[in-house]
């Protein structure tokens, strides 16, 4: 549990030096070394793209020469992140291998430096298995939803022989099987990580942005202006959200973006009322005394002094939303008022598994599982980075 | 007890004006007026032009805004809520046949939350770190994080279809009306089995978790110890002196949870046809049925205005420590 801190590490070197050759490879040189975490994250990442590309070759070839953005995006990215792996490792492996000069020789600077607050916090959330591994399923369904185009075997709208294709049970050709329509449901599943996954992200940046420029503004001016924005909040906070969203979905056509609008401005509630908190107690400081003596704006006072201080809470409960917001745009989608077929969600298809459940089981099995993983995978992040962060186990264990 | 009720009533009122005025802007913010919404629902219909305006008088949608937001103010304030497109009668009827099957599920979610989530969540506590408390954690985070509306159809299908030991979906059998009184009771139960667990049980592993880390909080409190010291039984230290201390921030709780839960009885209501306000709501969304959707909106969250009410009378009654004259608005 104790490990010692990185930079106090001596500089390592490989045991052989003829093993150079295989040290081209990501990682290897860092296994070779030691590094064993950072050796196999590159090895692992490195291989699953490599094998994408092998095993998906034609996929890649014909998405190479397309012109849709988003075959474009795929492909790209896969070799700039092939690129990337291969260039960072050789630079890190040196790195690690030559004495670092730069930094100060000195014992304790250098434990004061692997104290910081930020390092403890990063060793603590590596060492919650859960928390990484979430961390990891995070990741691997963001590169699906990125590399959608290559890894979907079929094409997810394509409709092409419903007579002998509809309602397959999983099977190797289908794994996931297929529907009503005869659509292979594996590939509209990894279509639909996308609009999921980017919902998400997209809403809870909304959502966390408007919340905390509204809650500092509330907390900063104080007073008339306080007491007008937080009674807002006091209403907006009384609808049952999910409502809420249900009338606003339906009032305005709801397109990708007026759903992410909409998810976000009916959920920054929480963060408005925390950061205002913040920034309550936080103006009382006297760095914000000097900053005001020092005649600086508001707007700087409240971007540059007081937003980062109480930022770190808010990185929490973001990851938390996460969860939440893909959630509510699957419940939406599930109703048929969300994202809206023949754009694949995890909802609608959960959605279309509800008429198909004495028939096909699969339909409303598999968005779902999926479904839940990811934001069980949320949840747990945010639970692991709440632990790395809290000042409360971290002093009893490292200080 | 009854002051301080009456004036925490009289302090929803601004917030009932609020709701009722963000939903009025919603209307009018929204592309089209109603007049268009209303024509909508009558595609293919020629309508002349005179009669559109006679329509636009009748409805006072020829007035500026302003004087329309007073006047919806008003009829709000009357219990007028408008008319439904769709069923062509006052909303406030349709939401009043709706809403005490939404009250039913809901307050037996809320039961079926406190007691099963306080009940793990003790036993998680008085364990801690135990096999049972681990797996009892990690299920209840995974229980949590499942979409109610997906496990609702999963337990259809196994329990429903499969076994059929349960109704799939709507409140009543098809031969309901022949019952004897026991069996109509019954009947409606067993109907309500499964959309209350489905319901109750995301919120009583939220319950579970906050209800153990506030016990083992309150068991590590100087008092406790005090209370092991006088050498008192367990079994009392944790009933008689934690238990009460940990149990009143509860009934916050389950006030907070109470917009999840109506929020998640959309989505169940809409699995097992359950004739709620819910259902109603995405009926109104789907068929841009506007004054309905509002109105069923600013009634839900009239709901959660009254369940919060309820809470905060409980919290003040339960815990003497806070006085009743002194409380600060929430």
């Amino acid at each position: 549990m104790n490990r010692r801190p990185d930079v106090s590490r001596p500089p390592a070197d490989l045991p052989d030096p003829s093993l150079r050759v295989f040290a081209a490879m990501p990682g290897v040189a860092h296994l070779l070394m030691g590094r064993w975490r950072a050796g196999l994250n590159l090895l692992g990442f490195t291989v699953l793209l490599a094998s994408i590309l092998a095993l998906r070759w034609d996929a890649f070839r014909e998405a190479f020469s397309s012109s849709a953005i988003d075959d474009w995006v795929a492909t790209r990215f896969l070799l700039i992140a092939l690129l990337g792996c291969l260039v960072f490792s050789i630079w890190d492996a040196r790195r690690i291998s030559t004495p670092d000069t730069s930094a100060p020789s000195d014992i304790t600077a250098a434990s004061a430096k692997a104290r910081s607050p930020y390092r403890v916090a990063m060793r603590r959330f590596a060492e919650n298995t859960l928390a990484v591994a979430a961390l990891y399923t995070i990741l691997l369904f963001c590169l699906v939803a990125i590399l959608a185009p290559l890894l979907a075997p079929y094409d997810p709208a394509a409709i092409e022989d419903p007579t002998n294709t509809r309602y397959l049970a999983p099977s190797m050709a289908h794994l996931f099987g297929t529907d009503e329509f005869g659509r292979d449901w594996f590939s509209r599943a990894v279509y639909g990580a996308r609009v999921s996954l980017s919902v998400g992200f997209l809403a809870v940046i909304v959502a966390v942005t408007f919340g905390t420029v509204y809650g500092s503004v509330a907390g900063y001016f104080g007073g008339m202006v306080d007491n007008a924005l937080m009674r807002l909040v006091d209403v907006i906070i009384a609808f049952p959200t999910f409502f809420l969203m249900l009338m606003l979905v339906s009032v305005f056509e709801a397109s990708l973006v007026v759903l992410v609008l909409i998810l976000g401005l009916t959920s920054w509630t929480g963060t408005a009322r925390f950061i205002r908190g913040e920034i309550l107690s936080l103006k009382e400081r006297e760095f914000i005394e000097a900053a005001r003596a020092m005649g600086l704006p508001h707007r700087i006072i409240i971007f540059r002094h007081l937003i980062p201080n109480a930022a770190a809470p808010v990185l929490v409960s973001a990851s938390l939303m996460v969860g939440g917001m893909i959630g509510a745009e699957a419940g939406l989608s599930f109703l048929g008022i969300g994202i809206r077929p023949p754009t694949p969600s995890w909802g609608n298809m959960i959605g279309q598994g509800q008429g198909a459940l004495l028939v096909a089981w699969w339909v409303a099995l598999s968005p779902g599982l999926l479904l839940a993983l990811t934001v069980l995978s949320f949840n747990l992040l945010a639970d692991g980075i709440r632990d790395a962060l809290d000042p409360k186990t971290l002093m009893r264990k490292y200080i | 007890m009854l002051r301080f009720f009456a004036k925490r009533l009289l302090q929803a009122i601004p917030i009932l004006i609020g709701i009722a005025t963000i939903t009025f802007f919603t209307a009018h913010l929204a592309p089209g007026d109603p007049m268009d919404m209303f024509l909508e629902q009558r595609r293919g219909r020629q309508m002349e032009p005179e009669l559109k305006e006679l329509l636009r008088q009748k409805w006072g949608l020829d007035q500026p805004v302003h004087v329309q937001y007073v006047k919806w103010i008003g009829n709000v304030a009357q219990g007028d809520l408008g008319e439904s497109f769709r069923y062509r009668r006052p909303v406030a009827s349709l939401i009043a046949e709706r809403i005490p099957y939404t009250l039913q599920l809901t307050i037996l979610a809320l039961l079926f939350d406190a007691v099963i989530g306080i009940g793990i969540g003790i036993y998680s506590a008085v364990r801690q770190y135990s096999l049972v408390d681990k797996g009892l954690t990690v299920t209840s985070l995974i229980i949590y994080s499942i979409p109610g509306f997906w496990l609702a159809l999963m337990l259809v299908m196994v329990f429903s279809v499969h076994l059929g030991w349960f109704p799939t979906s709507q409140s009543r059998s098809l031969d309901y009306d022949t019952l004897s009184a026991w069996g109509k009771i019954g009947d409606r139960l067993w109907h309500l089995v499964l959309p209350v667990f489905v319901l109750g049980v995301a919120q009583a592993a939220g319950t579970a978790r906050y209800m153990r880390n506030r016990l083992l909080e309150v068991l590590s409190e100087e008092y406790i110890t005090a209370a092991r010291a006088r050498g008192l039984r367990e079994k009392t230290v944790i009933l008689k002196h934690a238990l009460r201390n940990a149990m009143i921030p509860i009934l916050t709780i389950f006030g907070m949870n109470l917009p999840f839960l109506l929020g998640g009885a959309v989505l169940i209501e809409n699995v097992f046809a359950w004739p709620g306000l819910g259902l109603l709501a995405t009926e109104a969304a789907g068929g841009r049925d506007y004054p309905l959707l509002l109105a069923t909106t600013m009634m839900a969250a009239v709901l959660v205005i009254l369940g919060n009410l309820l809470a905060d009378v409980t919290y003040a009654a339960v815990d003497p420590r806070i006085s009743l004259e002194k409380r600060k608005p929430a």
